[in-house]
């Protein structure tokens, strides 16, 4: 091969990890997105996690997916023909390749397998509302626990005085 | 009572409206009025026998018209006796009128009384007697399963989380109390009752009107209502004209130095009162008093009050700052709630044990 093929096979490759690169943050940073909504109060998002993004996410997945298997495939009829002295230097870099392409993979999977479901966001939401209403908070130690009445010294002296005052009318 | 809802409510039963704000979401007021039926033929009109608030005032003329509070507190002699008729007959119409308020904040609850639990704190005029008090106690007997009285400008500088270096005045229909809020409990030096309130203003409005107008048709439900929808002493104000019958015919009457003149008629005893207060106050803290005074209830709406207050503090104090409340109605009731949810519920049990001891 001479010099302006290395710089146009080397170029596609760096292109090919550049996709494969913003593609798999995209998908991440979808995903968190998705999460943080989720967090913030599932039942008002579910119109549109149903309707929008996680369809957005399907076809994503189903995109990349078969973009991953399309490149894998295309790299494994290749991968043979390349004579010395290049094949070791192509493997190494198509071995990175195929390693951030299995990522993109499971993610994928992950995402048809954990699909978030209607009942599963009403489960979430009926949850927080019970936490809520039993005044119960998450601890700085981490856990749960009960959201007492903190009242200053301040408050509690005006109150124990009002109940005093309050005694003495009835036994009056 | 573990199983059954706790509702918190704050409780103003005023001369001119009551009012009620409960911790179940529901805040609102009727007038502090109530019908019976003259006769059976206003009994077949209405269905029943008791009517409340705007109805009765609508349908004033076919019913006998009963407003229990007078001056903050129950329409009786000061020397009352709790056998007397006159008692047990205001205390009667207090009690329907604070029940009809109950029935307004459960309202919105799918269940029946007996499921709920309902705690409440009762603001009274700053120096209402011990006897005034115990008087509303037993208003709320057998209406409220807990309840507790509080003074009625504390209630508002509670519910304003100023409980230091304040001055609060709540300007209502019976009377208009003022009370300095200095990190303790107030005490009887810390508050200045006065009975020229809302109701001095209607009297006066009707006079100079009545003078001014021999001809005119007036009332003082009329006058109220004409008060309360003009009420102004600013010195840059538009005429003021309202509409009102002379031989029968409709007609447009300028009014405005009679409106001024009457709604300027409570301000000297306001101004005196603030300077007994900030006076008598630890001179170290007067400033701070100065520069937190808090005009609450109905009457603090007047345009051109605060600003009155604050010239007359300018000159006779050195400095003055007034402020208003953002909900003039509902702030007494709003801070005896925070004072109702915010009580332990061990002092509430405390309070049950000291009552059910004292019945026996």
């Amino acid at each position: 091969m001479n010099k302006a093929s290395d710089v146009r096979f080397y170029g596609g490759s760096a292109n090919s990890n550049y996709v494969v690169d913003y593609t798999l943050s995209t998908l991440e940073y979808s995903m968190l997105v998705l999460w943080s909504m989720l967090r913030r109060g599932g039942a008002v998002v579910l119109i549109p996690i149903e309707n929008v993004t996680l369809p957005i996410l399907q076809r994503m997945g189903e995109f990349c997916a078969k973009t991953s298997q399309g490149i894998k495939s295309k790299l494994d009829s290749v991968k043979d023909k390349i004579k010395y002295p290049f094949r070791f230097r192509f493997k190494a870099d198509t071995s990175e390749l195929e390693q951030k392409l299995l990522e993109i993979e499971a993610i994928v999977r992950s995402l048809e397998n954990n699909h978030v479901t209607k009942s599963d966001l009403r489960a979430i939401e009926a949850r927080l509302e019970y936490l809520e209403k039993h005044g119960i908070v998450a601890s700085q130690e981490g856990g749960l626990q009960l959201k007492g009445k903190k009242l200053s010294e301040e408050k509690i002296m005006f109150l124990r005085a009002i109940v005093r005052e309050n005694i003495n009318l009835l036994e009056d | 009572m573990s199983d059954k809802k706790i509702i918190n409510v704050g409780i103003d039963l005023g001369t001119s409206r009551s009012v009620v704000a409960a911790d179940n979401g529901i805040r609102t007021f009727l007038p502090s009025v109530i019908g019976y039926p003259k006769d059976a033929v206003s009994f077949k009109l209405f269905g029943r026998d008791v009517i409340y608030g705007d109805e009765a005032l609508r349908h004033r003329l076919s019913l006998n018209i009963h407003r229990p509070f007078e001056n903050g507190m129950l329409k009786i002699s000061q020397d009352f006796d709790e056998n007397s008729k006159e008692y047990k007959d205001a205390v009667q119409t207090a009690k329907l009128i604070l029940k009809r308020l109950i029935e307004m904040v459960l309202d919105e609850e799918a269940g029946i009384r007996s499921n709920y639990h309902i705690r409440g704190v009762i603001g009274a005029p700053a120096l209402a007697s011990r006897k005034n008090k115990k008087a509303l106690l037993e208003i709320a007997k057998d209406i409220l399963d807990d309840v507790m009285i509080v003074s009625e400008p504390f209630a508002v500088a509670y519910g304003l989380k100023l409980l230091t270096a304040a001055l609060i005045i709540d300007i209502g229909a019976g009377t208009v109390d003022l009370c300095r809020m200095h990190g303790t409990m107030p005490s009887d030096e810390d508050q200045i009752t006065t009975t020229k309130a809302g109701d001095y203003i209607d009297s006066v409005f009707y006079e100079l009107l009545h003078k001014k107008y021999p001809k005119a048709a007036l009332s003082i439900g009329l006058v109220k209502k004409m008060k309360e929808e003009n009420s102004n002493i600013s010195r840059a104000t538009d005429t003021i004209t309202i509409e009102l019958p002379i031989d029968g015919k409709p007609t447009r009457l300028d009014v405005t130095e009679e409106l001024k003149q009457a709604c300027s008629a409570i301000v000297p005893d306001i101004v005196n009162g603030i300077k007994k207060l900030v006076a008598t106050f630890d001179p170290e803290f007067q400033n701070d008093l100065k520069e937190n005074v808090i005009l609450a209830g109905g009457g603090s709406q007047i345009v051109g009050l605060k600003k009155v207050i604050e010239e007359y503090m300018q000159s006779n104090l050195g400095y003055g700052r007034v402020t208003k409340v953002e909900e003039p109605l509902y702030a007494g009731a709003n801070g005896a709630l925070l004072l109702c949810k915010d009580m332990p519920d061990e002092y509430w049990h405390q309070l049950k044990d000291i009552k059910e001891r004292t019945k026996k």
